[in-house]
């Protein structure tokens, strides 16, 4: 076993990451586009290949239930889902995240109906960005697989304890195929570990009760260790993105966030997943002609990545934050976050957003461009 | 150096969760030794293990928990002898 | 060996702890004392929204000397599954028990209980069923019977009784069965027996609510005895390898409607079914028959 290169969709990569992982339990229930990960997975676990329990289950609801239960009793687990999928599952993704659950689950961006669409915006993922969930989003396939054997890593430090939601955009993403670098599994089960100390497991010697009622004063509590755990979550995630980088030889910008270009241009343009990498053509095709216009990749969503929005709302001169999700009666979910953090830094740097690429609505660099063009 | 753990909504076992649940009553059990005939179907049917078991060995009555009897009246219902009967609580 | 009251003494240790907060004369609590006092030592509870996820306790401490994991409402198998694979997978012994009102098991929770079912997920379902969603308030459900004044049926339940055990048949579970908090040994027995099997076990277990039954607490055990001499409750045992129902002894004989008390006798002492008009009770006497029609059909 070593080291492949080969040509892979993003689901393929996710399950390609998770393969080499070991979960113990994984659950899942079929949504497009994520229906090729959990197939994968399923091949992998009743051929043997994997030594894993895979529950069929009968809804997304039972599927993040299910994981929960596992990860209550100790164990590594994995599922994914995308859009309506994540919905239904809703109430357990809060439950996952205030429960401290380290578990890791991969969404397929699709957008929300009606009109009933299987194409790609943020719009499923952003509506849970309160739920007190790791949110990753991920520009390309190698990406994937890297984030997805990352959040491992990361939800299971006892200091962190947050579930993980890697994200890859449907369609463009899951179903494309380009080169990935699978890193030898050994290496990888090396880098997550084997979870064998871990947040909390059932003991039937040592009874305890989970989630009974609480008064105030305990649910303040727990939130505020949340909270603060969000906040441990930034210096974690750059500390995993650079060993990572050293043990394998790929990082993400510092993990937090990515840039592009130089420093001080009049024109910043931010985004999320696979639209802020075509924004880099948009650079390219802009600096050529003779603009000076930088961009940046909000890689984590969740926590957000306060000082380096402010860093880079004082190294530049204008933010243009495109995003691929909105909160109806308001504005882009990125651009709100953007503006409160300028706002409450004291941060005048003007920030003009727009919304693009809903429901799988084709963004081409021309465009990106274009817009950029409009709003120097 | 310990990692930090968790904040989790965990509670442990404990007797008495409620409170003292004797203080839920308005009428309290009262057994009749001489009519008390040891089969413990009393210590079976309640709800609240407010009732410790007769035994020929030991005490030879059904003995109550007064502090935890809710004062159902299950007990003086389902004694097979009449051994038992509910009294108003008075304060 | 049957069970006896005296081994009912003999538990390794309590499942429930006094001081627990359990109305008074609840049969849920007395169901959970016996039920899972008897497979305490390796008892793993999932408790979704019901009853017994309030009466567990709050702030300083619960009563259940068993791991326990309350969970969403309409969830409890899944979660269930999960727990037991982790633990098999860990080489850990575990009895997991989704403990459940008739709500958060046959309304709400209908998916995840016949898809665990389905998958064979070797766990034991058992639904306590106070025939309401008692926990907020006694609102009608799925299990209530013909004629009860619920909160959401203030003139009487017109719809029919949702018969779980036998969507549990149905859908191939290993072993089924009913039981009631008036017979304890068998419903132990029961219990005992159930986590004998491998794969997906049910029992559901007729637990007296005096809050929204409006009888008399200390009639819980009296009304639950009557509705099993009044065939409404019948006791019996199911498994899929025999696909044959066998009748429990202290339940048998009420098989033959001459040796049954009439239904008048268990609706009297519950204030739920005051003010039924000759119309609903005769409603109701053919939902039990259409209920022992079904059963019929499986036994000798």
């Amino acid at each position: 076993m070593a080291e492949e290169v080969v040509m892979l969709t993003g689901n393929h990569s996710v399950s390609e990451a998770v393969k080499r992982v070991k979960p113990d339990v994984i659950a899942a229930y079929p949504i497009t586009p994520q229906t090729a990960i959990i197939e994968y997975l399923s091949r992998l676990v009743d051929s043997g290949e994997i030594d894993s329990h895979f529950l069929r289950v009968e809804s997304e609801h039972s599927a993040l239930a299910a994981v929960a239960g596992a990860s209550w009793a100790g164990a590594r687990t994995f599922t994914a889902t995308s859009s309506q999928g994540l919905l239904y599952m809703g109430e357990w993704v809060f439950w996952t995240g205030y429960a401290r659950l380290p578990v890791v689950m991969a969404v397929v961006n699709r957008c929300l109906a009606p009109g009933w669409s299987i194409w790609v915006d943020l719009q499923d993922s952003m509506a849970f960005r309160d739920a007190a969930w790791i949110q990753i989003y991920n520009k390309n396939n190698q990406e994937v697989f890297d984030t997805t054997i990352q959040s491992y890593r990361i939800a299971e430090s006892k200091d962190i304890a947050l579930p993980v939601m890697p994200c890859l955009d449907g369609f463009v993403l899951s179903h494309t195929s380009s080169k990935v670098i699978l890193s030898d599994p050994e290496e990888v089960y090396n880098f997550v570990g084997d979870y064998s100390d871990p947040i909390i497991e059932i003991d039937t010697g040592k009874p305890f009760a989970y989630g009974s009622i609480v008064m105030p004063d305990k649910y303040n509590k727990d939130r505020k260790d949340l909270m603060e755990a969000m906040e441990r979550a930034k210096a974690k995630i750059k500390a995993v993105n650079k060993e990572f980088s050293e043990t394998f030889g790929r990082s993400y910008g510092n993990g937090l966030v990515e840039k592009y270009g130089d420093d001080d241009a009049d024109l910043t343009i931010v985004g999320i997943g696979t639209m802020a990498d075509e924004t880099q053509q948009a650079i390219d095709m802009l600096t050529s002609e003779g603009l000076k216009v930088n961009s940046v990749r909000v890689r984590t969503f969740r926590p957000f990545p306060t000082e380096d929005i402010i860093d880079i709302a004082k190294k530049n001169h204008k933010l243009l934050v495109i995003d691929r999700s909105v909160s109806f009666g308001h504005e882009g979910h990125l651009q709100m976050e953007i503006e409160s953090v300028l706002k409450r830094n004291n941060i005048d740097t003007p920030v003009i957003g727009k919304v693009m690429g809903l429901g799988g609505e084709d963004v081409p660099y021309t465009r990106i461009a274009k817009v950029a063009r409009e709003n120097l | 150096m310990t990692e930090k753990e968790p904040s989790m909504p965990i509670l442990y076992p404990i007797e008495g969760a409620a409170g003292l649940t004797g203080d839920w009553r308005t009428q309290r059990p009262i057994v009749d030794p001489e009519k008390c005939k040891m089969c413990n179907i009393c210590w079976q049917y309640c709800p609240d293990l407010a009732i410790t078991a007769a035994n020929k060995d030991e005490n030879k009555v059904i003995v109550f928990d007064y502090t935890y009897c809710k004062g159902c009246g299950i007990c003086a219902s389902e004694c097979p002898f009449g051994a038992i009967h509910m009294e108003k609580e008075v304060d | 060996m049957p069970t006896t009251l005296k081994d009912l003494m003999n538990n390794p240790k309590e499942a429930l702890l006094k001081g627990h907060f359990a109305c008074a004369g609840c049969g849920s609590a007395l169901a959970f004392r016996h039920a899972i006092g008897a497979i305490a030592d390796k008892a793993v509870v999932v408790i979704p929204a019901c009853c017994t996820s309030v009466y567990q306790g709050f702030g300083r401490g619960v009563a259940f000397n068993v791991p326990t994991i309350n969970v969403a409402f309409a969830s409890s198998d899944a979660v269930a599954a999960g727990i037991k694979h982790a633990m098999e997978k860990k080489g850990k012994e575990a009895h997991v028990v989704a403990w459940a009102g008739d709500g958060g098991t046959a309304d709400i929770g209908i998916a995840t209980l016949i898809g665990a079912c389905d998958r064979q997920d070797n766990i034991l379902h058992i639904m306590y069923s106070n025939n309401v969603y008692s926990n907020t308030g006694g609102q009608r459900s799925g299990d209530t019977p013909i004629g009860a004044r619920t909160t959401t049926t203030p003139f009487g339940n017109k719809a029919q009784r949702k018969m779980v055990p036998f969507i549990m048949m149905a859908n191939n579970a290993s072993y089924v069965a009913t039981a009631s908090v008036a017979y304890i040994p068998d419903l132990v027995d029961k219990v005992k027996k159930a986590i004998s099997y491998d794969g997906f076990k049910f029992i559901e277990i007729d637990a007296s609510c005096p809050v929204a039954w409006k009888s008399d607490s200390a009639d819980s055990i009296k009304v639950a005895r009557l509705a099993v001499e009044t065939g409404v409750w019948p006791l019996f045992e199911w498994d899929n390898k025999s696909n044959k129902a066998v009748l429990s002894k202290r339940g048998s004989k009420f098989r033959n409607k001459e040796n049954r008390k009439p239904i008048e006798e268990w609706l009297n002492i519950q204030g739920r079914f005051k003010g039924m008009s000759d119309e609903e009770i005769k409603n109701l006497y053919a939902d039990v028959d259409r209920q022992w029609t079904f059963l019929e059909k499986f036994l000798e």
